[in-house]
């Protein structure tokens, strides 16, 4: 992870915080959002009609496991891809 | 400034952000190495100001006597809501009702009294004149 530290980034997952970040020139936006007293994930490539993505959680933890195991990164999983991604402020 | 329900009792601790300004008497910070977003707690301060790279109102997190984190309005895309867009920044709120539990926080899109009540704060970001 450039520009901040992977396990602080994972961290913020776990709480669901908004966190935006680059991945190979596209940025995204990971955020935590409460669906009918469930916790999910949501993922969104920010441009018109980019990739989105939703990890359902349970009414106390986001689904923090499936979205770092999802293979959606060119095939590979966040762990895999990580060392390319560069977090930004927004 | 701590983490979230990390106090330092008594260790020493490096600090994480720096005040680079203020805004209408509401310190602006910005992260060290690295460091981003704003302080899940304040131990001297009621708010504080985060901007964006360009200069822009990014968000502000509102803390009460426990030091603990109420609210935060933000500007930025919101897709959830705002029927999906991911390009035009809107001014929303995000409440934090539960003391210490950072997983609750529900959102809205800012209502005109917040909006009048806290504008003065948001450096940058145009003018909402219809509602």
């Amino acid at each position: 992870m450039k520009n901040g530290n992977v396990r602080e980034f994972v961290d913020h997952i776990y709480y669901g915080d908004e966190l935006w970040f680059l991945y190979e020139g596209k940025k995204y936006f990971l955020e935590g959002w409460m669906n009918d007293g469930r916790l999910d994930l949501c993922l969104y490539e920010m441009a018109d009609n980019g990739e989105k993505y939703i990890w359902k959680g349970s009414a106390t933890q986001y689904p923090v496991e499936a979205f770092l195991e999802a293979r959606i990164w060119n095939g590979k999983s966040f762990w895999d891809a990580e060392q390319d991604m560069e977090w930004v402020d927004a | 400034m701590g983490g979230r329900g990390s106090f330092a009792a008594g260790n020493k601790v490096p600090y994480s952000y720096k005040t680079i300004g203020t805004i209408d008497g509401v310190k602006v910070l910005e992260g060290i190495s690295g460091k981003h977003g704003l302080p899940e707690e304040a131990h001297s301060s009621v708010a504080y100001i985060k901007l964006k790279p360009d200069g822009t109102f990014h968000e502000m997190r509102f803390y009460n006597e426990h030091h603990y984190l109420t609210m935060e309005i933000a500007y930025h895309p919101e897709p959830n809501l705002n029927d999906g867009n991911r390009t035009e920044s809107i001014l929303h709120v995000h409440e934090y009702p539960q003391k210490n539990n950072f997983l609750v926080r529900p959102a809205h899109r800012i209502t005109k009294q917040e909006y009048q009540k806290y504008k003065r704060f948001f450096k940058g970001v145009p003018e909402i004149e219809k509602w």
